[in-house]
């Protein structure tokens, strides 16, 4: 009863007492038939104000900045990816929801930062400090007032 | 550490790919245009200060030159100078409270009604750094 095996298919290793080839679920340690998530590429992309409306917000528009990442190949399928938002003083801002004040005096909630991976690129978002006073009124969007992003892109092992 | 940095044709940097670099990227990006140069980064700079105190210049990854503008005080009265051609002047009054914001494209002084502390920004065109100045109204 091999606890560990490795063919034309790949690598395997089974708990303790487990046999390797028939071994499913909890008994199973690694497999290459799971999936891997390698890194393909990180880095620190710029971030710049854009006056359009993000797809998938309900924020107004002026609110957001954006950093878009090419990557260095076509995916099969859009991989996976981690975001933060660097904040002036360097440290990296992940909260991902924050409010701003509606004309109605309220608080609505909107990302403070969120992020769209396709199969060539990576489009992050990230809320800027804005205000606007319209009629007399004041709007204020505090986001986490980010020059910049750093992301992790992560490579599916079986895709 | 190096860095592959991506970039526009005026040279602003959108991107700074760590290593490891995977093979082909350099290929991919020379394929579909996207403007790039490998920074072997002798002083180990931070990704953050490539980007944002950076700029390419004929292939070679530059220091962006500091705001040429001055900022003097008279009184009530806050004068600017050398501040380049479609540069922004935004003052931000410190009213311990609330901040009052004030923006001008081409004055060169601003006069205020009452004393107190001042934080001015000039945007300059590219690639002039952001000009960043605090003073005291007396």
């Amino acid at each position: 009863m091999p606890r560990a095996f490795m063919d034309k298919t790949g690598f395997a290793l089974a708990a303790t007492g487990k046999d390797a080839r028939t071994a499913t679920g909890v008994d199973m340690l690694m497999s290459s038939a799971f999936s891997n998530f390698a890194l393909y590429m990180s880095g620190v992309a710029t971030l710049v104000n854009i006056t359009q409306q993000p797809p998938g917000t309900a924020s107004p528009t002026n609110v957001y900045k954006q950093g878009i990442v090419t990557f260095g190949k076509t995916f099969a399928v859009p991989p996976m990816a981690f975001c933060g938002g660097i904040k002036p003083n360097g440290y990296v801002a992940c909260a991902p929801m924050g409010t701003y004040q509606s004309s109605g005096g309220g608080n609505v909630f909107t990302p403070n930062i969120y992020w769209i991976t396709s199969t060539t690129q990576l489009e992050i978002y990230v809320k800027r400090d804005f205000s606007v006073s319209p009629g007399g009124s004041n709007f204020n969007w505090h986001g986490p007032d980010a020059s910049s992003a750093s992301y992790y892109i992560l490579e599916n092992s079986i895709q | 550490m190096k860095m592959l940095c991506c970039h526009d044709s005026v040279g602003r940097i959108s991107n700074v790919i760590f290593e490891p670099i995977p093979e082909s990227f350099v290929e991919h990006y020379d394929k579909i245009g996207l403007l790039h140069v490998m920074f072997d980064n002798p002083d180990n700079l931070s990704a953050l200060a490539v980007a944002s105190l950076h700029y390419v210049s004929v292939g070679q990854i530059t220091m962006r030159p500091d705001c040429p503008a001055v900022v003097t005080v008279e009184g009530r009265a806050i004068n600017f100078a050398d501040v380049p051609a479609d540069g922004t002047v935004v003052a931000v009054l410190d009213k311990g409270t609330e901040f009052e914001r004030r923006e001008s494209v081409s004055d060169k002084s601003m006069e205020l009604d009452e004393a107190g502390a001042v934080h001015i920004l000039v945007d300059s065109p590219w690639p002039y750094l952001q000009g960043v100045y605090d003073v005291d109204v007396e």
